[in-house]
């Protein structure tokens, strides 16, 4: 039952044929003795609770920065290795009164702070195609979940790729929605201007059920924003006629040939199923990842400055109120988060401010301008999801280099806009490919057409490498 | 570009501490990341605007009303020292 999107599972549950408890217990079972070989999870969670409603009791796993009240909330740090959250996040109060049960919080880079989730102080997740490689990150452990058997569906959270990039490297579904379009009280954060939470499931329509839950305004996130959540099951369909899909072919032309014509093989489908396919230019991405990674570390090395051993987390010792401060960080956070911090800290600091904070608004600015120009000739885009496959851990040493991993799924975070990935393929390391897919602010329903549409036509959603 | 001295500077403002090793790895790699953001020297960005908030500019403003939130004890809960209803740090004076 465990290798079933949720929507199928919901299916057989309103047949009778089988009971959400009967499928919490297969997937305990199942954790209890493949988690060790993958590292998904950083805690489990064993209690089952009878529920009605849209989600019938069926289990989410939750990436753990996001607070579900009595569980421990970790970050995957050593600074937060014992805090309990105190309260639910507002997304898992929705996914509560939608009738789901959880069954694990799952491993993640520190701080969701890197493309690998070789920084988390419990260890790497292990890609489950590839023991050997890494799932992605930061929400590795969500995607990685999800590809082996380990879950259902989970939530991640998403600042320059942190959904799709590992959805992609395990071959399941990542979305991050618009920013304002779900709410993150009760998420830690990380870079608050371009953190999101998605869903990481089996199939496109999964990501349609668990979004359709998690959206909505909340007065609790003053970012969050007040339009209308449709139901976006009903806009799938496999008719693409009308629907202009843009192609930025300068994107084509920086990735290998596997990733290239996977993405070529993604048009020609578009092209049978009606769409009209058109060049855009997005002549500012380029920049993409310099300007985020001056804009999220500036906003990390401010958000982080709340640890400091006082009111919660690790406290390491100190004779002064000071020592102790500087004691607490230096033993608490691990080596990239302090490099952000530092990053963070120069490029805030007087002098540089403006040469390269400010300048780096500006630039998001053009960003932006850039696909608000895109999208007044096209209702979605395609781009790879990443620039190679799972890398091997250990493989990628130098930051700047795990940096660049992160090219085609930045922009999306810098520009607001909802993106997805989904599987479309595999590399000639037989290791699977995402095809990303972005839309205009709050068109998810656009974005998830036509995603359902191009996964419809092939079956790489449905191989999954459940472990012997 | 960044140098140790710099470094030994935003170390304090970061409140962090680096020994000899660290630093020297740190000097290497976030002057690495520097060199490569170089690349946006060449964009003339003098009239773009810069963007703070990404799709609304409208602030949202909770009604000022008094609400239950939450309990001491929970907040107090994953303090590392506590002293009734207080967190302890060391002396300050």
């Amino acid at each position: 039952m465990i290798e079933k999107p949720l929507h199928e599972l919901l299916d057989l549950i309103e047949k009778k044929e089988i009971t959400a408890k009967e499928v919490f217990e297969e997937l305990l079972i199942y954790i209890k003795s493949h988690n060790k070989n993958i590292n998904a999870y950083i805690s489990i969670i064993d209690t089952f609770e009878e529920k009605g409603s849209l989600l019938k009791g069926l289990p989410i796993a939750v990436k753990d920065n996001i607070m579900l009240k009595g569980t421990k909330t970790t970050c995957a740090s050593k600074i937060l290795s014992n805090f309990e959250s105190i309260y639910d996040a507002t997304v898992i109060e929705k996914l509560k009164l939608a009738g789901a049960n959880f069954i694990g919080k799952t491993n993640m880079d520190e701080f969701a702070m890197g493309s690998s989730c070789e920084t988390s102080y419990f260890g790497p997740v292990r890609n489950p195609w590839d023991k050997q490689r890494v799932s992605g990150g930061s929400s590795g452990g969500s995607a990685a979940s999800v590809a082996s058997g380990l879950a259902i569906a989970s939530l991640g959270s998403d600042t320059g790729g942190s959904i799709r990039q590992p959805a992609s490297f395990c071959g399941v579904v990542g979305l991050k929605p618009t920013y304002g379009r779900v709410s993150r009280y009760g998420l830690v954060a990380f870079a608050s201007s371009l953190d999101q939470i998605g869903p990481i499931t089996r199939d496109v329509k999964d990501a349609c059920l668990l979004l359709g839950i998690i959206s909505g305004f909340d007065p609790k996130d003053s970012t969050s924003i007040n339009v209308d959540v449709p139901n976006y099951t009903e806009f799938l369909s496999q008719d693409l006629k009308g629907i202009k899909i843009g192609v930025y072919e300068a994107a084509l032309k920086s990735v290998s040939e596997d990733i290239a014509q996977s993405i070529e093989n993604a048009i020609d489908t578009y092209k049978k199923l009606g769409a009209q396919i058109e060049n855009v230019d997005l002549p500012h991405i380029k920049y993409s990842i310099s300007d985020y990674y001056i804009l999220a570390c500036a906003e990390a090395s401010s958000n982080l400055a709340r640890f400091d051993g006082v009111k919660y987390g690790y406290r390491a010792n100190g004779q002064t109120l000071e020592e102790m401060y500087i004691n607490t960080r230096t033993e608490g956070f691990g080596a990239e988060v302090k490099r952000r911090i530092m990053l963070g800290t120069y490029v805030l600091s007087s002098g540089y401010y403006d040469a390269y904070y400010i300048r780096s608004l500006r630039l998001r600015n053009l960003i932006k301008m850039d696909f608000d120009k895109a999208f007044s000739k096209v209702d979605a885009i395609i781009l790879p999801t990443t620039p190679t496959d799972a890398f091997k851990i250990g493989e990628v040493t130098k930051p700047l280099d795990m940096y660049l991993s992160d090219t085609f799924t930045i922009p999306a975070n810098l520009a607001g806009l909802p993106a997805i990935s989904v599987p479309c393929g595999f590399s000639k390391n037989h290791l699977p490919l995402g095809l990303q897919i972005l839309s205009n602010a709050f068109r998810e329903d656009i974005l998830l057409k036509v995603a359902y549409a191009f996964e419809q036509q092939h079956d790489f959603h449905k191989k999954i490498p459940i472990m012997e | 570009m960044i140098d140790k001295q710099e470094l030994k500077k935003l170390e304090k403002l970061a409140k962090l501490k680096f020994d000899e090793s660290e630093l020297e790895k740190f000097n290497d790699q976030l002057n690495d990341i520097l060199n490569y953001m170089k690349e946006l020297d060449e964009l003339d960005l003098s009239n773009i605007e810069p963007l703070s908030n990404i799709l609304s500019s409208i602030n949202f403003f909770r009604e000022d009303k008094v609400k239950k939130t939450f309990e001491i004890g929970e907040i107090l809960k994953n303090a590392p020292e506590v002293f009734e209803r207080q967190f302890v740090v060391p002396k300050v004076i």
